[in-house]
Formats: structure tokens, C-alpha cells, sequence
């Protein structure tokens, strides 16, 4: 059981994709008001001929469940394949496939589906396609089946009923199999069972696009006729691979490309002079933290743990590292991932606010540091990831501050290969920039709930800190099973503030995404969520506008 | 002989290639990080998950056996199939699409380098010291030295956003959009490699007609087409084609970067895809393949070394 409980999300893709992809507080967004209205320019409800997006890789696979990135090639194919609910940013559920969802038991869940919907090779849709689907997406050989915790079994249970079981009771269960399942034509995957995924077998969908000439640059998707629902306003999209930065913008001033999800949020300075060009943002689960081993001398000593939270200037690295667009932590999760379980953003900020405080202070660092048993400072290595261009500036930052402390930090260049397979192999031991980590559900279970406790250290697990307590190891299984709210917020505040008192963690912040709408183009919401991107709403959402 | 020539290069370039894909599946194996993590991120996954993965990949396999049977599926024409680049995918379809795009780019740069590079260096040769020279000169010395990042960021500005002229990325579809999304990532390579052609060509036209047969062909008369043609050229050839064969080899690995900033598929890209990802069989698959055009285009080289130079063919008698 334990070994299916709340794994991380943290990835080496979404090392890049969090770090590089993710990006700060929009300025410039032009929201859309009430009144349809996007700053000066007004939406409209025409359809929209064609529309250009710039992908910063090629998408690795068309089935979402086989794809080496499943959250990128979530972001196009779940316009092919349809998600059964989308859920939004707030949490929020939006039916699609799924007419209704119940929940009898912790370890249950039963979709009742819309009736009518049709494959796009005409065939109906059915529950065995919709049990056929969530089994390939949460088992093995899945790469999906790393993220959907405790799965057991997916059955027909009606006519158009699909039940799904649990082997434990595990929290956000409906968010990750809304998250992770794209439904597809089972009898058409089957015969395709060795190439699946690939040019010669994409997956049959229900969805509002179908895809054409997939090639190594980009993919194109045109929208079909019969689709069931509220048709998309784009008929044809094309997803337009341009891995550089540089060129995404010159192919934007000429009007070749329409949205970019910004791969250097550094830039968006530069994506927002560009004439017409509007640059949304949205906050994101990213995480960026420092972990110290509590277990190795000298960070098995509380104050020199102390001494250190107080010598990071978060402000500073906000700017210097991610352009001055990035929210600071304050715990070591997001207030989204807290909101739910805490019965509402309120109590949930309000607890933020009350966890100890660990400001850039030179003063109290140098008086913790005098407290410790290395008073007179001592050496330690801090490795930055040259893929990661914010760990370097969190490390030199890092180093100089120490230095005043007497604290001598040498900073190493790695790569994000050999920086993952230290983690695989728990040798990321010591003083560790964390980075990449992502809470993607609205539970706190994730990636919390692997971050601490004895069952997370060692190979193949998260506790970068290999951190403890009585009252984590009281708190973790509580934390890590659906259950009661109030009991399980208790559990979240515990570890939370136990993270913060032994400073074993210092949060630091979390990238929003950005997105960049070409001249003439908004999306109605106003915004781009990370949520949006997965499942395809980005897309779904996008409108002309009238100048 | 000259079929005996040809055999023993092809043998050695065999020997070559298996000894290139050895390295690499080693340094691949020895680097850190391996195709599972790659496939997986760092997601903390399931036994079974894993397992499973190891299984399908025979990623548990020892090295030797892992190479083994790399090995005897290219004897059977079979480069495997791609792990995280393009899951599923055999690398022989890969790489069929990525080769014919980089192929045509460094065919279209060859061409612009020929065209461009080989007038102006003659010219600059046989007018050593006069004004031309001394442009042209210049001209080489700026390209050369030209960073081609910048170079390609401002031939997209000025022709792709400023002007229009010519389309910012991609590849196009058809001979005419082909040939249009092609011509700046082309000119771009060009214009560093025409500089070293112009260079060579320079000097080995100053060379030539430097040499008392060219002297003693004046003096009798002839005239300067024909002292340019059949004595000028023809000498100085020999240099000429073997910087050729050096600047296509060029244009097999400038491509890279190149093809990251015009956003074209190519194998260059396609290379740092599967290196960053650590998908062994398509590094593999690509290493062969640009192997095996370097070998080529050497022989191709050495070839035609015989056919315009009476020296070297006896040379490779005597050596055969």
C-alpha cells in the first residue's frame, strides 16, 4: 500500500517544462471583463480560419498514456481524445465525456456517460472503451500509471456505466483520472497494439479536432463536423514545433504564429513589446525549494538550518532568476493545493501567514549560526542544473550571501541527467536546490505527502531532506488516504509546520505560466492555466477579437 | 585497382562504424541517467511500473548482451524503434524523414558555396594584390568570423519579419516552399563555409599561377581562358575538392544548431533530442547514419582526387 501512495510529480520534463515553460505574473494581460471586452480590443464569435501555435519540442507521441510527455501531449491529443471531466485551475469540474460522477466509497468511483457521442470514424462511443481507456492510462507499462496512486481495476458496470476501484482509499483519485485518461476507441487500439501512439496508429477520438499530416514539424488538427458538442472557433489548428525562443518571437512579429506557451519567462518583456501581442499569466503548482539533509552534519543542526533559511532573499532570486515574475512560497505548497482540504482559501492563507517566518535577514542568520555547533561556519557543495538557468543564479546567490556568514558554498555545474539520476538514487543529499516538483492536484497529499517520512527515503523516493518527526510520521498516513477534511488538514498543518520549524525545507517560490496571444487573438477566460494547457481548454477558449 | 581501392575504404569504413557505435553505446551507458528515467521524468513509479519498462527495453539486460542485440538487428537492416523521442517509432522512419530534410539543406548550402565561393576565390587568386583581392579578402574574413547566431537572427529579421521575402520557420510543403523555408537556413551555412572555399581557392589559384608552366603558357601565347581552364583550374583543383568534402562533412554537423534556430526537423535536432533523452537506439541509429555519409563523402572525395589527378591515381596503384 504504501508503496502506491502519493508519488511526487516532480519529472525531468517538468524540470524543464515547470522551469522553463512556466513563467511569471502576466502584466499585461488584457483580461476578459464581463462585458466581453479584452482591453480595447473586443471578442468576437467568428471562427477563426486557422491558428498557429508554437511548440517548443515535437510532441513524443500521440497516445497520452505511452508518450514520454504525457502532459504535453495531453495539451494537443485531448482535443482528439477527450478527457471524461476537465478540471479547472479553481478545482472546478467541467463534464465532458462523463455525464455524472459519484464517489459510494473512498476506494469507488462510477461514471455515468453522455449519451450519443460518436467516435470520429462514426462509431458510438461505450463503456467499454471509456474501462478499456482508464486501465491502459493507470497500469503498467503506462508511463500515465506513475501519477494515477492505488488504481485496481476499471469495469463495465451498465449500459453506460464504468466503475473504477481503488486498492485504497487514495485522495484526489476523480482529479488525477480526469488529469491523466483520454478516451479512445478501444477496438481500434487493440488492433494497433505495437504501434499505438505513433504517425501510423493515432489513437480515434471523440473529440472537437481530428488530427492530419502529423509530422516532425508540427501537427495539424481540423475540426470536425460531427462533433457533438459546442464546436471549438478555430477549424484548423496547427501546432508548429520551434524549439528556439529567439525565432518563436521573430515568427510572431511576422504574424506566422499566433500563442506561444514562453519557454524563458525572462523574456516576456520582450514577447509583450511585440505589437499586438498580449502575454497571459496564471500562478502554477511549480515548486522551487531548498532541502537539507537532516540526517548529515552540518545540516543535522537545527540552527545552522536556521542560519541558512534566513540567508536566502527570495525577493532577490525572484527577480534575478525569473525576471521579478514569481510568486514567493511561503509553505511548502501552493494555497491551492491547501484550499480544498482546509474548507476554503481563507483559513488556508491565514494559516500560511502564520507559519514561522524565514525573511532574508543577515542579522538573525549570523545569531542561529552563533547558536550552532559550526559558529565558525564550515564548507559545503550546492549543484545547479545547467538545463535549470534559475538554479544557478538560487546557487550563486546562495554563495554569496553565505559567505558572510563564514559559510564557504562551492557551486558545481551538473546536468539535469546526472541531477536526476543522483535523485533516483537518493545521492541528492546535503544542501539541495529542489526545483521541478509540481503540486497538480488541488490535494496536498501530492507531492507533500513524499517529501517526508521514513517511507520516502531511499531510491526511487522524494524525501530530499530525509526528514522526520514523530508528529510527520503521526501525520503522513492521514495525510496520504482520503478521509475526513478536518482530519486531514490537521495532518497537512502538522507536517507543514513541522517542515517549517525544523527548517528542513525553505520554500522559495513558484513560477505562473505564461502564455503569449498574437495580435487579434485572446483566450475568453482571460487566462492560460497550467490546468488549460493539459487538457486542452487553452485552445478550446481562444477567440478573435475586433481591433 | 581502382575496385580494390574501393573495396579496402568501404572495409575500412565498416570497421569504422563499428567501432564509432561501440564507443557511443558505451558512452551512453556510462553517462548518467538512463533511457527509464527518461521515459518516466523522475516521477517516483510503481515496481511493477518499472519493471515492466525494463522488460520491454531490456533495460535489465547486462551492456554486451544489450549491444549484441543491438548489433544483430542492423545486420538485419533493423536500427530498433525509438524509446522517448518518438515512442514506438522505428528509428528507420525517424530517421528517414529527419535525413532527407538535412540532406536538402546541405545540398542547397553546397550548392550556394560552390556558386559564390569558387568565382570569387579564383578571382581573388589570379588577382593577387589588386582591389578585388583585397574585397573579397575581406568579405571572407568578415563571414568567417561572422557569429552564425547572430547571422541567422538577422537574416530572419530583416527577410523573414522585416521583409516577408522569406517564410521565419518551418519546412514548407512542395519543391517551391521547400526551396523558399530553405534559402535563409542555406545562406546562413553558406556564408561562413563560402568564406573557407573562397580561402582555399585563393590560395591555391595564387599557387598555380605562381608555377613556370603558367608563365611559359603566357609566353607562347595562349590564351588566358585557356591558360585559366585547362592549366590555372585543373591544378588547382585538387585542393579545391578536398575542402569540399570538408565543408560538406561541415554541413552535416552545422546543421544543428542551424536547424534549432529555423525550426527545422532535421538530424541535427533530432540528435540533441535523442542524446538530451538518452533514447539509445536513435542516437545509435543517427550516429551510423552521419558516420556513414562522413565515410562516404570521403571516398566520394578520394574518387574524384583520382579522377582529376593522373599523381594520386598512380599513388593508389602503387598503394593497391
Amino acid at each position: 500500500m504504501t508503496t502506491d501512495r502519493a508519488r511526487p510529480t516532480f519529472s525531468r520534463r517538468s524540470a524543464i517544462a515547470t522551469v522553463a515553460l512556466l513563467a511569471l505574473s502576466a502584466t499585461a494581460c488584457a483580461g476578459a471583463g464581463t462585458d466581453g471586452e479584452t482591453g480595447k480590443a473586443k471578442v468576437t464569435d467568428t471562427d477563426i480560419a486557422s491558428f498557429t501555435v508554437a511548440m517548443p519540442s515535437q510532441m513524443p507521441g500521440f497516445d497520452r498514456a505511452l508518450s514520454a510527455q504525457p502532459y504535453v501531449t495531453g495539451s494537443v491529443m485531448s482535443l482528439v481524445t477527450e478527457p471524461l471531466e476537465r478540471v479547472g485551475d479553481d478545482g472546478n469540474y467541467t463534464p465532458v465525456l462523463a455525464e455524472k460522477v459519484t464517489q459510494p466509497d473512498a476506494a469507488t468511483l462510477v461514471y455515468t456517460l453522455r449519451e450519443g457521442v460518436k467516435f470520429s470514424d462514426g462509431q458510438d462511443l461505450t463503456a467499454e472503451d471509456v474501462a478499456w481507456s482508464i486501465t491502459h492510462t493507470a497500469a503498467p507499462p503506462a508511463q500515465t500509471s506513475a501519477s494515477v496512486r492505488g488504481f485496481k481495476s476499471a469495469s463495465v458496470s451498465g449500459p453506460r456505466e464504468v466503475t473504477v476501484k481503488f486498492s485504497y482509499g487514495a485522495p484526489a483519485a476523480r482529479e488525477t483520472i480526469a488529469n491523466a485518461t483520454l478516451i479512445q476507441e478501444k477496438a481500434f487500439a487493440t488492433a494497433h497494439k505495437s504501434d499505438l501512439g505513433t504517425t501510423k496508429a493515432i489513437p480515434v477520438g471523440t473529440g472537437p479536432y481530428q488530427v492530419q499530416s502529423p509530422s516532425a514539424s508540427g501537427v495539424v488538427l481540423e475540426r470536425r463536423k460531427s462533433y457533438w458538442g459546442t464546436k471549438p472557433k478555430a477549424r484548423t489548428l496547427n501546432f508548429k514545433t520551434i524549439p528556439d525562443d529567439n525565432s518563436a518571437q521573430l515568427a510572431m512579429r511576422s504574424g506566422e504564429v499566433n500563442m506561444r506557451r514562453l519557454t524563458n519567462v525572462k523574456t516576456a518583456g520582450q514577447w509583450r513589446g511585440i505589437d499586438g501581442t498580449t502575454v497571459v499569466s496564471a500562478p502554477s503548482g511549480s515548486l522551487n525549494f531548498l532541502a537539507m539533509d537532516v540526517t548529515k552534519a552540518p545540516f543535522d543542526d537545527i540552527h545552522v538550518r536556521q542560519a541558512i533559511s534566513h540567508s536566502v532573499d527570495v525577493p532577490g532570486v525572484i527577480k534575478a532568476a525569473w525576471g521579478g515574475e514569481a510568486t514567493a512560497l511561503r509553505g511548502l505548497l501552493p494555497l491551492s493545493s491547501l484550499s480544498d482540504v482546509a474548507g476554503g482559501r481563507k483559513t488556508a492563507q491565514s494559516y500560511l501567514d502564520s507559519l514561522p517566518d524565514h525573511t532574508f535577514d543577515l542579522g538573525k542568520a549570523k545569531a542561529e549560526l552563533a547558536k550552532s555547533a559550526h559558529p565558525d561556519g564550515f564548507s559545503t557543495t550546492v549543484q545547479y542544473v545547467n538545463e535549470v538557468p534559475s538554479t544557478k543564479v538560487l546557487a550563486l546567490s546562495l554563495q554569496e550571501n553565505l559567505k558572510q556568514l563564514r559559510i564557504d558554498v562551492k557551486v558545481k555545474a551538473t546536468t539535469l541527467n546526472a541531477w536526476s539520476a543522483q535523485f533516483y538514487q537518493h545521492k541528492l543529499t546535503g544542501l539541495t536546490l529542489g526545483f521541478g516538483f509540481t503540486a497538480d492536484t488541488h490535494d496536498p497529499s501530492n507531492p507533500l505527502g513524499a517529501m517526508v517520512g521514513k517511507e520516502n527515503i531511499g531510491p526511487q523516493k522524494a524525501n530530499l531532506a530525509n526528514f522526520t518527526t514523530p508528529q510527520v510520521e503521526k501525520a503522513l498516513p492521514v495525510l496520504s488516504a482520503a478521509g475526513a477534511d478536518a482530519a486531514r488538514w490537521k495532518a497537512t498543518t502538522t507536517i507543514l509546520s513541522q517542515i517549517a520549524e525544523q527548517a528542513a525545507y525553505v520554500p522559495l517560490a513558484s513560477e505562473d505560466v505564461l502564455v503569449a496571444f498574437g495580435k487579434g487573438y485572446v483566450s475568453v477566460t482571460g487566462k492560460a492555466t497550467t490546468a488549460d494547457i493539459g487538457n486542452g481548454a487553452w485552445l478550446l477558449n481562444i477567440r478573435a477579437t475586433q481591433q | 585497382m581502382i575496385a580494390v581501392f574501393v573495396l579496402k575504404r568501404i572495409g575500412a569504413g565498416v570497421v569504422l562504424l563499428l567501432v564509432l557505435s561501440f564507443l557511443v553505446f558505451s558512452l551512453l551507458s556510462l553517462s548518467p541517467g538512463t533511457p527509464l528515467q527518461a521515459l518516466l521524468g523522475t516521477r517516483t513509479a510503481s515496481p511493477e511500473l518499472i519493471d515492466s519498462l525494463n522488460v520491454r527495453y531490456h533495460l535489465n539486460d547486462p551492456f554486451v548482451v544489450q549491444y549484441g542485440r543491438w548489433l544483430g538487428d542492423v545486420v538485419r537492416l533493423d536500427l530498433g524503434s525509438s524509446i522517448s523521442v518518438q515512442g514506438g517509432t522505428a528509428v528507420g522512419d525517424i530517421l528517414g524523414e529527419r535525413l532527407a530534410l538535412t540532406a536538402e539543406l546541405a545540398l542547397y548550402a553546397l550548392l550556394l558555396v560552390l556558386t559564390v565561393g569558387l568565382p570569387l576565390g579564383m578571382a581573388a587568386g589570379i588577382r593577387r594584390g589588386r582591389r578585388l583581392d583585397r574585397a573579397v579578402s575581406l568579405g571572407a574574413t568578415m563571414a568567417i568570423s561572422a557569429p552564425a547566431f547572430v547571422m541567422a537572427i538577422v537574416l530572419l529579421y530583416i527577410f523573414g519579419v522585416a521583409l516577408k521575402w522569406f517564410p521565419v520557420y518551418g519546412t514548407g510543403t512542395g519543391f517551391t516552399e521547400r526551396v523558399s523555408h530553405l534559402t535563409l537556413p542555406a545562406v546562413t551555412l553558406a556564408t561562413v563555409l563560402s568564406a573557407v572555399l573562397i580561402r582555399q581557392t585563393r590560395a591555391a589559384m595564387m599557387n598555380v599561377m605562381s608555377q613556370d608552366y603558367v608563365a611559359f603558357a603566357r609566353l607562347r601565347g595562349l590564351s588566358p581562358r585557356r591558360i585559366l581552364v585547362r592549366y590555372a583550374l585543373r591544378n588547382a583543383s585538387l585542393p579545391v575538392i578536398t575542402s569540399l568534402g570538408l565543408i560538406l562533412v561541415s554541413l552535416l554537423s552545422s546543421t544543428l544548431f542551424i536547424e534549432q534556430v529555423f525550426s527545422l526537423p532535421g538530424i541535427g535536432t533530432l540528435l540533441l533530442q535523442a542524446v538530451t533523452n538518452t533514447d539509445v537506439p536513435v542516437v545509435q541509429g543517427t550516429v551510423l547514419i552521419l558516420g556513414a555519409a562522413v565515410i562516404l563523402i570521403n571516398l566520394a572525395v578520394d574518387l574524384l582526387s583520382l579522377v582529376v589527378d593522373p599523381r594520386v591515381r598512380l599513388v593508389a596503384k602503387e598503394g593497391a
